[in-house]
């Protein structure tokens, strides 16, 4: 009955989850909660701002409570490392649990807790949210550069889980590490009483196999009750309660050991990667950034590359990058104006951005926020190189920055920089080839730009003749 | 006379007074214009003038009706074609017979916003039609176009060369590159690579395209007319409520008239002076049958 239900709260949860980054459950409200609920992007969402940071902090004491319901009932990454289980179960394939004694988990969470307080996104490269709008990206897009870490992520969790179960809540997950550390605090056990046959029904049936001589290794133990489901003389029991934690595996002098130099060298080597690799050298970085990025960063800091931008963008202008923003700015977003433009009446990345590194002006805002300044180059530029009208820049100029003077009878455009955001429709359109003749250049500092003009001479208006009749056909 | 006689002359007679009945297109004015109305009510009256729906659409053929989606913009700020407008057009040619009534444009900002926001994609619905999609390389064919001089071959939707007939309906605004957009340059909308237009010489390449095929009808809708700081405009300080529609089967002379709307000469735009080279229409509005109604207000 509950391995039934279990089954039929992931199947719904799967599909809230993929509704959610497809941005079909889209409303304001819920992409809050659904975004709250994660330990990562929870906790850098909502630090220093209170309003949903308790139901981030709730859910620490979850596994508490009632053990690892989150990573057994809710989990869409749970659940497929539990449909593979099932398959390599009915293979007969030898299953064996991850290393448990380097205790990964514990590395993996105190790595990206450093990070986290020293300010860098490099949790988003094993968080477990992350890496699933990553996955929803790449069969929305076909290909992108985060394919690549996201096919990693493929192998670890319907690859590996066939011979080592759940790889990678028990190697690499940080929010499964979390849980497992407060499971063994947890009130909630199960316990094997009396009358047990030797069957090893439970043994066999456990996702993650953490049974071993009739015992339940709580660290690794994810809540599932298969071992309750599975035990035909109802030896295996519920316990509940403060006193339930006595447990064979988790107490000892070796143990405290093994926990503590896996925590200290997790520190370690978060600590040196941020000083080393990962530090946000915004120096070098010359792409132009999404709204709302403020600066290198302040994105790169907060961005944890869950991809929910891109899919969002409805001109995929937003592009992972590559080295070329440096380590810190690995497969988080750029504006790529040879594939599109920012539209100007849109704030769909901001709306979605589940960190707030994008920050979420509202449209007005958003609509001045300078991301860069257009550059005309008229070595390149059709109308000072030729006899031949153009200005598809001017086109397509949502403010008015590009402008169009007449010079020897053909229009040729020029840029009013402080009207300029930088959003890369004039780049887009731009018909030369194969180097365009208008290019935005990054701001490095996304600031505020003037606001279009109300009224303006600019443009034909001249021929406009004031005051006929309301009758008068002008031919 | 003997019956024989008697019933030739009544078989004659029936004959001609049938023939004499259908209207000839000689009888039709060149170029109706309407002023004073509310873009769908001055539909209805300018297309009665042109002879009706019936005149272009015949039971069970498939319409198209081009309008100007191209832009992520509210029908207020003047960028896109009316969303009334269209939907009467669409209901009055199911009325007329059609099969079926199509309605695309290659947008410049993304499609689906465009349509939401301009209302067309509302109006399509409410009426009926059915709105195609046009952001898929795939909807286009290579077409040639031999006569012309630059635009020689092109991508175009195929639901502009499929439609048994096409109403070309445009909103007339002022626009940075062209000088002008109302008929000819809303066709741009139908081809995929709008690049080569502005790289190979603009002006030229939009005298060409309608070489390709015939627009049956166009309508003009100068409702709200964009003065300057076209296409996209930047604030309603750029348009007037002129409250004016034009109709005619030639699209050239209807853009010769919406060049007079704006205040200037048709051959002072280079796309209308090159297209009269190639005799497919004529912007000598003095020169031909003009239909003025003036809307009581």
């Amino acid at each position: 009955m509950i391995r039934l239900l279990r089954f039929a709260v992931q199947v719904v949860f799967f599909v809230v989850a993929l509704l959610f980054f497809l941005r079909v459950l889209n409303n304001e409200g819920f992409r809050e909660i659904f975004t709250s609920l994660h330990l990562f992007p929870g906790l850098i969402r909502n630090h220093g701002e209170s309003a949903w940071l308790w139901l981030t902090v709730a859910m620490l004491f979850l596994p508490v409570l009632a053990g690892r319901l989150y990573c057994s009932f809710l989990c869409p990454v749970g659940f497929i490392q539990d449909l593979v289980s099932d398959i390599s179960a009915r293979l007969k394939l030898p299953r064996r649990p991850a290393i448990t004694s380097l205790r990964f988990p514990v590395f993996s969470l105190a790595a990206c807790l450093v990070l986290l307080l020293a300010d860098s996104g490099f949790v988003g490269y094993v968080d477990h949210f992350s890496h699933f709008g990553r996955l929803v990206d790449l069969f929305r897009s076909r290909f992108s550069l985060s394919g690549w870490l996201t096919v990693l992520f493929i192998i670890s969790i319907a690859v590996l889980p066939f011979l080592w179960p759940r790889w990678f809540c028990t190697v690499l997950c940080p929010s499964g590490a979390l849980h497992g550390l407060l499971n063994q605090v947890s009130f909630l056990r199960f316990r094997s009483k009396g009358s047990c046959g030797k069957c090893k029904k439970c043994t066999v049936n456990c996702p993650t196999q953490c049974i071993r001589n009739g015992q339940v290794d709580h660290a690794f133990c994810v809540t599932c009750f298969e071992c309750l489901e599975g035990c035909s003389r109802g030896s295996f029991r519920l316990a509940f309660g403060p006193r339930a934690g006595r447990e064979p595996f988790s107490h000892g002098r070796r143990e405290f050991i093994r926990i503590g130099s896996a925590a200290t060298a997790g520190m370690a080597f978060g600590g040196t990667l941020r000083v080393l690799a990962l530090s946000p050298d915004v120096k070098n970085v010359h792409t132009v950034l999404p709204p709302g990025s403020l600066t290198a960063g302040h994105l790169f800091s907060r961005c944890t590359s869950c991809n929910l931008c891109m899919i969002a963008c409805p001109t995929h202008v937003i592009s992972p990058a590559g080295l070329e923003n440096g380590l810190a700015g690995f497969l988080k977003p750029k504006m790529n104006y040879d594939r599109g433009f920012c539209t100007y009446e849109c704030r769909r990345c901001l709306e979605v951005c589940p960190t707030r590194a994008l920050h979420p002006y509202p449209l007005e805002e958003k609509k001045r926020t300078k991301m860069g300044t257009a550059e005309i180059n008229e070595k390149l530029c059709i109308p000072f190189v030729s006899p031949k009208d153009c200005v598809a820049c001017a086109e397509t100029c949502p403010t008015g920055a590009v402008h169009v003077s007449r010079h020897l009878g053909v229009g040729q455009p020029h840029i009013k920089k402080e009207l300029c955001i930088g959003c890369g429709a004039c780049q887009f359109a731009c018909p030369v080839i194969p180097l365009k003749a208008i290019i935005v250049r990054a701001e490095r500092v996304q600031g505020v730009a003037a606001p279009p003009e109300q009224k303006s001479h600019h443009g034909q208006g001249h021929r406009y003749r004031h005051g006929r009749s309301a009758s008068e056909f002008p031919f | 006379m003997n019956k024989l006689h008697i019933a030739f002359a009544v078989i004659v007679s029936l004959s001609a007074s049938l023939w004499a009945a259908k209207p000839s297109n000689a009888s039709f004015p060149d170029l109706v214009a309407v002023k004073g109305g509310a873009p769908d009510q001055m539909f209805m009256v300018g297309i009665r003038s042109l002879g009706g729906m019936e005149r272009f659409i015949k039971k069970g053929q498939t319409v198209l009706v081009k309008p100007n989606i191209g832009w992520n913009k509210p029908p207020e700020m003047g960028a896109t074609t009316s969303p009334e407008l269209v939907s009467k057009i669409i209901r009055m040619a199911y009325e007329a017979g059609a099969k079926e009534v199509w309605v695309f444009d290659h947008s410049v900002e993304p499609e689906a916003l465009s349509q939401q926001t301009s209302g067309i994609g509302k109006a399509v619905k409410d009426s009926k039609g059915l709105l195609f999609p046009a952001e898929n390389e795939a909807d286009y064919r290579e077409v040639k176009i031999p006569k012309a001089k630059l635009l020689k071959q092109a991508k175009v939707h195929r639901r502009f060369l499929d439609a048994d007939v096409v109403i070309n309906v445009p909103v007339l605004k002022d626009h940075a590159g062209s000088g002008i957009t109302a008929g000819m340059k809303n066709l741009m909308g139908v081809v995929w690579d709008r690049r080569f237009w502005h790289r190979e010489g603009l002006h030229q390449c939009i005298a060409d395209f309608p070489l390709l095929r015939k627009v049956d009808l166009t309508v003009i809708d100068a409702f709200r007319v964009m003065f300057k700081r076209g296409p996209q405009g930047i604030s309603k300080d750029d348009l007037r409520e002129e409250k004016i529609q034009i109709l005619s089967t030639d699209m050239l002379l209807a853009d010769a008239a919406s060049a007079r709307v704006l205040g200037a000469e048709p051959a002072s735009f280079k796309s209308l002076k090159l297209a009269t080279e190639f005799g497919y229409g004529s912007i000598d509005l003095d020169k031909k049958k003009i239909v003025r109604i003036s809307m009581p207000q």
